[in-house]
Formats: structure tokens, sequence, C-alpha cells
């Protein structure tokens, strides 16, 4: 059975906010973020009859959002390119935190990591997928994502800790 | 046994909170690294039921880092987005077709 809008209205309770954090992380701006989040929900309603109701609500519609920030970085065609495999690279260009209210401290870390550690890192832990839903969307072994993740914690902590050393 | 955390909907953090989420996960950083395999680390176990990686207190503070959206500079402004938000997720899906 299809999803109906009454589904569709639950689903913005239970998964927008954290859709919006997802793309704020990987876009690093609320207003494209939320654009983001716009054009996930369309193309979930449209792909709705194909939406397999044993799979989690969140994987779909995570899976669905990175493929969006993957075209939106193609149609951009800002360099490095960012898709597929290679990942996704932030939107954080500027070294000064304060050049960019919406920007802080988390994202210029996270834009340290390299695409694979970050993409893993924000869908697990911002997106909040099994380790196992994330490596069904990125299309690696499990084992990659848990290495992955773990890598990336450690790199985000090394790297805020030396940038609040005096 | 610790557990994947718990976190607000969508937070709207002022400087002091930002502030506060800041130094809470810097100390927690420099405490994981001086007590380098801590033993006091519990082993996180996912949704998935798998035993994952050894997850403390840093690793906490690193989470909460993350899910700390900073919107404005103005918890009220962040507060009016955050509703704003939810009403045109709203508005977007009563407007799509069949």
């Amino acid at each position: 059975v299809a999803l109906t809008k009454s589904d569709f209205h639950e689903i913005v309770d239970d998964h927008a906010p954290a859709l919006f954090r997802l793309a704020y992380r990987m876009i690093g701006d609320a207003h494209e973020a939320e654009d983001v989040v716009q054009e996930t929900l369309r193309s979930a309603w449209q792909s709705r009859s194909r939406f397999d109701s044993g799979r989690s609500q969140r994987a779909w519609l995570a899976s669905i959002l990175r493929r969006r920030v993957v075209d939106r970085w193609r149609r951009k065609a800002r360099t490095p390119s960012t898709a597929g495999e290679q990942g996704i690279e932030l939107a954080v260009e500027a070294a000064d935190p304060l050049a960019n209210d919406m920007t802080d401290e988390m994202q210029h870390a996270l834009n340290q990591l390299s695409p694979d550690l970050r993409e893993s890192l924000l869908l697990v832990v911002v997106g909040e997928l099994t380790h196992q839903e994330a490596a069904d969307s990125l299309g690696v072994p499990l084992g990659t994502v848990l290495s992955r993740v773990s890598r990336a914690r450690r790199r985000l902590r090394q790297h805020l800790m030396s940038a609040t050393r005096p | 046994m610790i557990t994947r955390p718990a976190f607000d909907s969508l937070p709207s953090d002022d400087d002091d909170r930002r502030l506060h989420h800041w130094q809470l996960a810097s100390s927690l950083a420099r405490r994981d690294a001086a007590e380098a395999d801590s033993t006091s680390a519990d082993r996180y176990v996912s949704r998935s039921g798998l035993k994952e990686h050894a997850y403390g207190p840093a690793d906490a503070a690193i989470d909460r880092a993350l899910h700390t959206v900073d919107l404005s500079t103005s918890s009220s402004a962040s507060s009016c987005f955050a509703t704003g938000f939810l009403l045109r997720m709203h508005e977007l899906v009563d407007s799509l077709g069949e």
C-alpha cells in the first residue's frame, strides 16, 4: 500500500528535522539545506509506490537526500567534483569561522575529513541510520562503514583539540 | 552500557549553548586523549545490535556537537526558523499532487 499524504505529514514530523541537519552538515548552508529537504520529500512522494514497508523510512529518505545533494553539486559543477563513490565535498571553504554565521567550528572540522569518512559519519550520527543502513546506502560493506565512522570521530576529535590549543 | 544518545529534535543553540557544547567537547576530548584506551569506555551497541567500537564520552560529545546546527546567533531567530521550517514542510506535503 502506497504512502498517503497523512503518512507524509507524519514523515515530516518524524524525519524532517534530522533530514535538515543531515543536509546542513553536507552542504553547510541552511537555505540550501531546506531546499534539499523539500526536493527529497517531493522525490519520495513521487516514488512512494516503490517504498518497501519493511525498510526504515529514515534510511529511504536519507538515501534520496544524499542523491539530491550529489545532483546539486553536479549542477553547480563545483570542484573538486562530488559524486558517487567519491562522496560529497562540503560547501564550507572559509577558514575564518566568523566569516559566515551559518558555519561553526564543527563544520570546519568536518571539512578536514576525507569525503568518504565524512559522509559515513554524517549518515550514521546525524542521519541516525544504522551502520548497516549507511553501508547499504553507500554501497560498501558494513565493516567499511564501521571503520570509517570510528576513524572519522577520532580525526574530528584530533582536529577540534588542535584547534582549541593556544 | 552506553546507548545511542538522545538529541533535541532541532537544536536552536544560542552562543552560550554553543560555547558550552564546544567546551564540553574539548574537555572531554582532552580527557579521553589523556586516558588512551580508557577502561571506562563501554561498547557502543547500535540499533542493529552489533557491537561496533569503543564509544566513550568524547565520542558522545562529538556526536552532540554534530547534531548542534547553528542557524543563527539569536536563539529566538533559530526557534522561529525551526517552527517555520516544519510548517513549510507540511505545506509542501499539502501541495503535492496525487
